[in-house]
Formats: structure tokens, C-alpha cells, sequence
């Protein structure tokens, strides 16, 4: 009998001309946000290996110089970027493409793509998850609004009813007819990712983290498409289900996001001003206003000539300045930690913040879980922002002991060649591993299976509710 | 007649209690989108302030040290190591002023920024200019607002949303049904066998609801302009954003009409309505920046940081010594008579860098115009897509009149570029002529000011948009009313 319904459902949907002719709609709009996110992805990732490559060649071939003038001359890391992101480039537009890795500074990423796009794209840009998120619900309620009203109105439900099918039954029929429809359009969909995908020959690129990904948009679909069937049967006709549906879908997709990143913001506030300041002062006068700079400095002095048993700077084996300055960019270090862990911690209980909303809107799980597990959220960022930074400090460290070692206190025209340059490694990026990525997608993940839970629930109660006329 | 039509309409509609749910929402929705506003105008306000307090401080001490050496206070010994107890930095040296002093550029805040946040959440609001080569100072500037990125792709909740996305929306809710709602409640064949034609029956209709609408509308915007904390003075730009409010939502009600006079069910109706505002307000603008990217795409700022590293490498070669002196000697020789490269010879210490520096700007200039050029044809795509969807270009034109659009911000960092150049060869000039710097000197330094576009000169520039909306508008209403004419509705 399910069958029999299922088949029904199936050949109505595809003898509705509109319903074709939109669900033709949204299969092309997700075929061209596939398309550009391909060229794209294409074209950044031959550029910034290059990038990468240039740089590393500019490094090793620099004039000779001293060893800290080639810190100030320092490296650029340029942020690699995942074949899964030519389906969601997540936040990567506002992150910058590229890091200055320099003496004494931790650096903000520059160049953030969205600063050199006009304010059209602040509308959103036409992403495959975009698509996903946004226009299949809407499809995917068209295609379910009137399933029970629409029936009830045109009395064929009594009718149906009256053969001894049950409510569930039938429900189960109208849900597997429309799964197999949506399914015709997912799986072609589903396929063509898989192979582009494959053919983009990423080596961080993750099968687990792909079907993951898959079942989670399937998850949020089955659950967009329950949901739209409960309110279906609830409603008094098919055009309230509509108005219902519709306006929950523009909640969801336009309120909720800006509501939940405005009070996100205001729970946890940080300050661009207080942020800078901060890091400035711990240096000026110590962390917590211990220990001025020059404070510090004379203590390491004392430190220093007691370790070597000398009376001055000029009788020390080693070149004092190298030995201060990285002292100070130990110290330094600390401050770095503290400050941009702080700010970055709070951008994370933000974020999580606005995942947690999911239980308001499920897109928010679905954004959250999809950035995720492709690696352009705002924490794949950071993984590789702690990485670059932590690079630096190698890079500098290796600088100063050179200049520390082979050149004495007050000698800037000590200069290093090559064989230091080409002996420090080049920066190479550890992908985070794929059980992290998937740990930290347990909320998301969790939400969008309580949703699913839920809206299943609420079929099952609005069955039992519905009326026949 | 039309004055019974329009009081028996009020009546029917003070009673529709959707109507009052729909107004209550706009009016907080917009009342909150002011609030953020004003924040946001706060917390901008903030940065460059706080720098300018940490500038005053800065040359405040520079004075002093300055007064302090012409004093003897300080003395300078030329031959003291630097980082030594004896060392002291000339601030006499118009190098070293030049180089480690930092005076603001800001301009104040967009004039309806409290309106419509557009791309002041992206741009730096200030630059720190000193004698540095353009390309450290701005290319690479690090004074942008440090902002949680999933928020700006979010995006704000500001007026402009609320204007863009949710006004036509409530003029659907309140127009989808103008003729089907009568047909289905069986009261239009009534109305009609009054002495009043079914044109003078739905304008009459559409009167009422245009002028509430508008005149809510209207009324909201000002009281925005209140809440958000926005300058007297930017009266004029309120007008401008009235005005495009005002035109928008005709367009609305333009487009409801003609749906309304295709004589179907107020359900199809309603549907017809929602996929246009979906297609114009999501679809079409998503397509225009993916067909933006894809066409006229903006190469990765990866090549500049290439094009950096390859210009400093070659500044640095000794067979480019001599044209590294002589492109700086050329871009002196109108603004300093005497002989640049025996200068630079005399004061290699610091001149030879200083050329070099200057020579890496010079063969940056060209790559840094490729990216403006690629940035100028993507805008001019998207304007002239933007034609597609009056969604898209209403956004466009009201972050043109808040100022908060990408084009105000190209043009402040055009000028705090010419400000530099000034500040630049105020220090060069007098560093080429072996002059000391006096206390009136430091006093008597460039300033920078900044000027908003003129009222004339933005109206000029959003004429055609307007035009478009206007046009838009019109032939809507004309097609609409063709319809009308045309049909019997029954």
C-alpha cells in the first residue's frame, strides 16, 4: 500500500508542470554553484601554491643579510584551502588569504577577498551549500504543502482513509514518494560532488568527512521535509500550510542568523580598541602590570651576566642583543597567547553560541555542521592561524640563536647567508586530523538529530490530529 | 465615490487583525535595526578615536623632546651607540620625525552609517601615515576593525535589511488579494454594480494602502535617523533615502498590482508574489556576484605579497642602484631645486634606504592599479546587473547615500594616498635640504581633511538608478492597468 501511495506521489510531482519546472530550477542553480566554486577553488589553489612556492625561493635566495634584518624581512604562509570548500566557502572570504610572519609581531591575516568585492556580495553569494540551505527547504516545502490539506480539500483524503489505510501508512506513502522525488534530484547531485571531488586530488580530502556531510544535509532535508508534512496536516487549508511554511522558512533563514549573531555579540562582547591597547601595554608594562620593559631588561641583563660570570655585555661569549631579543620574544610569545587566545576563545563561544540557536532554526546546525566538516569555519582558520604563528617563532628563534652564536654583542654587520636561510624548514601545514573535525561537529550534529527526532515526533502527533474534512 | 471607496476600505482593513500584527512587526524590527545602528556608529567611532588620542600624545612628547634639545636639556652625541645609555634620537632630523612619527587619517563616520552598515564593517576607518612608502602604510595597513568573520558573512541587521528585504514583503501581505479577495468573498460583483468601474474600485483600493504604507514608511525612517544617532546636517541624504524607500515600495506595490490583475486566486497570487521576491531579493542578487566572480574575477592578493618580495629583490641589486636614484631623483626634481643624487650620496646612511623603499612603492603602483581596475570592472558589472533586480540596486543606491558603499572607502583611502604624498614630501624636502625641524615646524604640519561626496554631485551619480526604478515602477503600473481594463474578472 505504501508503495502504491509512494508511486502516486512520485508521478504527481512530476506531472505538476511548476513543481518540474522548479525543481529543474534549483538542479541548475546548484549545478552553476557548483561550477564557479570549482573554477574557483581552481584558480586559489594554483595561486596560492605558487604563492607558497615564491615565497619559500624569495626566503632561501635573500641577500645575505643580518640574521634579524631577515627576520623583519620575513616569510608570508598562505592559507591553503580544501577541495571541500568548492561546495562551502564557509567564512573564508573574511579571513584573509595570507600572513605576514615577521619579528616581534603576531599578525592579523590580510587580505580578506570580501574587501575587494562590492556590496553585492554582502547579499551572499551562490554557494552549492548555499542552495543546499536556503532553496531546497523552499523546494522541498513546495513540494509537501498540500500534501494532506491539499488532499483533504479536494475530500480525496476521507476517501483514502476510508480503505482501511492507516494514517501512518498513508504518511509513510506521501513521505517515501516525496523522498524518492527529492532523491532523483539529490543523488545525480550527490554523484557529481563525489567525482569532482575525487578529480581535485586533494590529499586533506576526507571520505568520512564527505558522507558525513551528506548525511547531515539529509538529515536536515528529511527533517524541512517532516516538518513541512506535520504542518500540512495541522493546518486548516493548504494556503495557511503555505503561509505557515513560508514564513518559517524566512525566519529561519533571514531573521534567526542575524538575531543570533547580534546576541551573540552582545553575551560576549570584544573590543577591536581594547584588544590592541592590551597587547601594547602587557608589553609596555608587564602582564597584569608586572614587570615594565625595562624592568625586564635589566633583570635579564643581571641574569645573563651571572650565567656567563662576567662583569659586562662587551666580555660575554655570545651576542647579547640575539639573546635579548628573544627573550623578548618569549615574552612576547606569552602576551600573543594570552591576548589573541582570549579574543579567539570568545569568537569561538560566539560561533558556538549561534550553532546553539540551531535549536531554533535548524539551518544555524546545518550552516555550523557544514563550514565544519569541509574546513572553512572560522576554527580551520585558526587551526592554521596557530600553525603560521608558531612557525614564526621557530623561524625567529632560529635567527636570533644564529646571530646570538656567530656574532657579538652591538656587531649588526654580522650577516648570514644562504646556508642559515635554506637551513631553517619551509612552513608546511599539518591538516587537522579528520576524528577532530568530526569531534568538534558533535553539537551540530546532535542538533540536527534532535530536530530530526523532533520533527518526526510531531508528524506522528499531527497524523493522529489531522481531520479527514 | 473614491472618498467612500477609500473610507470603506479603512474600515475593512482596521479590522484585519494580519494588518496590525504586520505593522507592530515592522515598527520593531525597525526600531531594533536603529538601535544596532547607533552601536555600530559608536563602536566605529571608536578606533580612530582612541588613535588620535594616542597621536596627540605621541607629538605632544615629540615637542618636548624637540624643545628639550634646543634647550640642551638633551644632548645629542652623534657618535653614541644605538640602544646605549648615551644614545638620544634627533627628533630635529626630519628622517626620523618622518619615519617613527604616526599622524591619523580618519574621516568621520558615513553620514547615514547609522542606517545602512554596508561595508564599514570591512574597511579600515582610519590609516597611520607617516614617511613610509604607501604600499606598508595602506596596502598592508593592520587597522581594520578586528570583527568575528562569521559575523560579516551573516551580515548586519540594520535598516537597509529591513527596508530591502522585509517592506515588500509586508506590502504583499497587504496587496497579494486586492481583486481576489472581493471576487472570493463575493463582494466585488456588488461593487461593481455600483456606479464605479473596477480601475476606480482597485485604485481606490491601492490608494489607501499605498499612502499608509508610505507614510509609515516615511514616518520609520525618520524616527530611525533619531534612534541611530545620525548628524543634523545629513538631512539632505535622509531626503535621497526617503525618496528610494518611497520608490521601492511603489515598485511593490507596482509588481502586486500586476499580479493582482491577472485575475487568478488570491493563493496563486500570494505564491506568484512570493517566488518574484524570492527571485529578486535571494536569487538574482546570489547569481549577480557569482556571475561577477566567474567573469571578472579579482585574482588572489596572493600575487601582490609575490610582486612585494620580487620588487624588494630588485631595488636591493646593485645593477639597479643607479635607476632606484634616479626614479626618486625624478620624482623630486620639481619639488626640490638643488641636487638630489649628492644628497642622497652625502646622507647614504639613511637616503639609500629611503629610495629603495620608494622604488618597491613605484613598481607596486602598477600591480596595485591591475587590482583596482579588476575591482572597478567587477563594480560596474554588478551595477549594470544590478538592473536585474530592484532588490540588489536599492542595496546598492542606499549604501550610496548612507556612504557606507565600497566606492566611499576606495575614494577616502585615494585621498589619505594624496595626504600621504603631501606628508611624504614635506619631510623629504626638508630631509633634501639638510633643514632641522623647529618647533613651528611640527606645529605648522599638513592636515588631512575629509569632505563627503556633495549632495549634487550623489544625486547626479544615483540618477540613473533612480531612472531605473522609475522606470520600472512605471511600466509595471502601465502593463497593470492595461490588464485591468482589458479584463471582465469573472
Amino acid at each position: 500500500m505504501i508503495v502504491t501511495i509512494a508511486r502516486k506521489e512520485f508521478r504527481d510531482v512530476w506531472r505538476d508542470g511548476r513543481l518540474r519546472w522548479m525543481t529543474f530550477a534549483v538542479w541548475a542553480l546548484l549545478l552553476a554553484a557548483f561550477a564557479a566554486g570549482w573554477k574557483h577553488h581552481h584558480e586559489f589553489r594554483t595561486q596560492q601554491a605558487e604563492a607558497q612556492q615564491v615565497m619559500r625561493a624569495e626566503w632561501v635566495n635573500q641577500t645575505e643579510k643580518n640574521p634579524h634584518e631577515a627576520a623583519h624581512y620575513g616569510t608570508f604562509a598562505f592559507k591553503p584551502q580544501p577541495s571541500l570548500t568548492l561546495i562551502d566557502k564557509g567564512v573564508d572570504a573574511y579571513t584573509g588569504v595570507a600572513v605576514y610572519l615577521e619579528a616581534h609581531q603576531q599578525n592579523d591575516f590580510q587580505f580578506r577577498p570580501a574587501q575587494d568585492q562590492s556590496a553585492a556580495a554582502r547579499f551572499g553569494e551562490l554557494t552549492a551549500a548555499a542552495v543546499l540551505q536556503l532553496l531546497v527547504p523552499l523546494l522541498l516545502v513546495l513540494l509537501a504543502f498540500a500534501a494532506f490539506a491539499g488532499e483533504r480539500e479536494s475530500g480525496t483524503l476521507r476517501q483514502v482513509l476510508s480503505l482501511g489505510v492507516s494514517r501512518q501508512q498513508f504518511a509513510l506513502g506521501k513521505l517515501a514518494g516525496l523522498l524518492l522525488t527529492f532523491a532523483v534530484l539529490l543523488l545525480p547531485a550527490i554523484l557529481l560532488g563525489s567525482l569532482a571531488l575525487l578529480l581535485a586530488g586533494d590529499a586533506s580530502f576526507s571520505v568520512a568527512r564527505w558522507l558525513l556531510l551528506v548525511a547531515g544535509y539529509v538529515v536536515y532535508f528529511v527533517t524541512v521535509l517532516c516538518l513541512a508534512l506535520a504542518v500540512s496536516a495541522l493546518a486548516a487549508s493548504s494556503r495557511a500550510a503555505l503561509v505557515i511554511l513560508i514564513a518559517g522558512w524566512f525566519v529561519g533563514a533571514l531573521i534567526v542568523p542575524r538575531f543570533a549573531a547580534d546576541a551573540s555579540r552582545r553575551l560576549y562582547p570584544t573590543s577591536t580598541v581594547a584588544f590592541r591597547q592590551a597587547i601594547e601595554e602587557d608589553f609596555e608594562n608587564g602582564i597584569n602590570g608586572h614587570d615594565a620593559a625595562n624592568q625586564r631588561n635589566e633583570q635579564f641583563k643581571q641574569q645573563v651576566l651571572a650565567r656567563y660570570e662576567v662583569k659586562a655585555i662587551k666580555d660575554l661569549p655570545v651576542n647579547y642583543d640575539g639573546l635579548l631579543m628573544q627573550a623578548d620574544e618569549e615574552y612576547r610569545a606569552t602576551i600573543f597567547d594570552q591576548r589573541f587566545g582570549a579574543l579567539w576563545d570568545t569568537w569561538e563561544r560566539q560561533n558556538r553560541f549561534q550553532m546553539w540557536c540551531g535549536l531554533l532554526a535548524p539551518v544555524q546546525a546545518v550552516r555550523a555542521l557544514s563550514m565544519g566538516l569541509v574546513g572553512s569555519d572560522f576554527t580551520a582558520h585558526r587551526d592554521f592561524a596557530v600553525q603560521a604563528e608558531a612557525y614564526r617563532r621557530t623561524l625567529v628563534r632560529a635567527l636570533n640563536e644564529d646571530m646570538i652564536q656567530r656574532s657579538k654583542s652591538g656587531d649588526w654587520d654580522y650577516k648570514a647567508g644562504r646556508n642559515l636561510f635554506a637551513g631553517i624548514a619551509d612552513f608546511s601545514y599539518a591538516p587537522t586530523t579528520t576524528a577532530t573535525i568530526i569531534q568538534r561537529q558533535a553539537g551540530s550534529g546532535l542538533t540536527l538529530l534532535l530536530w530530526l527526532g523532533a520533527s518526526v515526533a510531531l508528524l506522528a502527533w499531527a497524523l493522529r490530529r489531522m481531520k479527514a474534512d | 465615490m473614491r472618498n467612500r471607496i477609500l473610507q470603506h476600505e479603512w474600515k475593512m482593513l482596521r479590522g484585519d487583525v494580519t494588518l496590525w500584527i504586520a505593522l507592530a512587526l515592522l515598527i520593531a524590527l525597525t526600531a531594533y535595526a536603529a538601535y544596532n545602528g547607533a552601536q555600530w556608529r559608536r563602536l566605529i567611532a571608536t578606533a580612530p578615536q582612541s588613535a588620535q588620542t594616542a597621536e596627540q600624545k605621541e607629538y605632544a612628547a615629540l615637542r618636548q623632546e624637540l624643545a628639550d634639545i634646543t634647550s640642551g636639556k638633551i644632548v645629542i652625541k652623534p657618535d653614541a651607540e644605538f640602544g646605549s645609555p648615551d644614545y638620544h634620537r634627533d627628533v630635529r632630523d626630519p628622517y626620523i620625525t618622518g619615519y617613527y612619527g604616526k599622524v591619523v587619517t580618519a574621516a568621520p563616520p558615513p553620514p547615514l552609517l547609522g542606517l545602512c552598515i554596508g561595508q564599514s564593517d570591512l574597511n579600515p576607518s582610519y590609516y597611520l601615515i607617516n614617511t613610509r612608502p604607501r604600499h606598508e602604510l595602506m596596502t598592508f595597513a593592520k587597522t581594520a576593525e578586528i570583527e568575528n568573520p562569521l559575523h560579516l558573512l551573516i551580515g548586519n541587521f540594520d535598516l537597509s535589511f529591513v527596508v530591502v528585504y522585509l517592506f515588500p514583503l509586508l506590502i504583499i501581505a497587504l496587496s497579494y488579494n486586492l481583486i481576489s479577495g472581493e471576487r472570493e468573498a463575493g463582494t466585488l460583483a456588488l461593487a461593481l454594480s455600483m456606479p464605479v468601474s473596477l480601475r476606480q474600485l482597485v485604485m481606490g483600493k491601492l490608494a489607501l494602502r499605498v499612502g499608509l504604507i508610505t507614510a509609515l514608511a516615511l514616518l520609520l525612517s525618520l524616527a530611525a535617523f533619531w534612534l541611530s544617532e545620525s548628524p543634523v546636517t545629513a538631512w539632505p541624504r535622509l531626503a535621497l533615502w526617503c525618496a528610494l524607500t518611497l520608490l521601492y515600495g511603489l515598485f511593490w506595490f507596482a509588481l502586486s498590482l500586476l499580479i493582482a490583475a491577472r485575475n487568478t486566486n488570491s493563493a496563486n497570487n500570494a505564491v506568484a508574489l512570493t517566488a518574484c521576491w524570492l527571485g529578486l531579493v535571494v536569487i538574482v542578487p546570489a547569481l549577480v556576484t557569482l556571475l561577477a566572480n566567474v567573469i571578472y574575477p579579482i585574482p588572489s592578493r596572493a600575487t601582490m605579497v609575490q610582486a612585494l618580495r620580487a620588487a624588494e629583490r630588485e631595488v636591493a641589486e646593485a645593477q639597479h642602484q643607479e635607476q632606484v636614484v634616479n626614479e626618486f631623483a625624478a620624482a623630486y626634481t620639481g619639488k626640490f631645486t638643488g641636487d638630489i643624487r649628492a644628497v642622497i650620496k652625502q646622507r647614504a646612511d639613511v637616503m639609500t634606504d629611503y629610495t629603495r623603499r620608494e622604488a618597491v612603492n613605484l613598481r607596486l603602483a602598477g600591480l596595485e592599479r591591475r587590482f583596482d581596475e579588476a575591482k572597478a570592472r567587477q563594480q560596474s558589472f554588478t551595477r549594470k546587473a544590478a538592473l536585474l533586480s530592484p532588490a540588489l540596486l536599492m542595496q546598492l543606491l542606499l549604501s550610496d547615500v548612507a556612504g557606507t558603499n565600497g566606492e566611499r572607502f576606495e575614494r577616502f583611502a585615494a585621498e589619505v594616498a594624496a595626504f600621504h604624498q603631501q606628508w611624504r614630501d614635506y619631510f623629504t624636502v626638508k630631509l633634501l635640504h639638510g633643514a632641522q625641524l623647529s618647533l613651528a615646524d611640527l606645529n605648522g604640519l599638513p592636515r588631512f581633511l575629509w569632505q563627503d561626496e556633495t549632495i549634487n554631485n550623489l544625486s547626479r551619480r544615483l540618477f540613473a538608478g533612480i531612472a531605473a526604478l522609475i522606470v520600472f515602477t512605471a511600466s509595471l503600473s502601465w502593463l497593470a492597468v492595461r490588464q485591468l481594463t482589458r479584463s471582465s474578472l469573472f
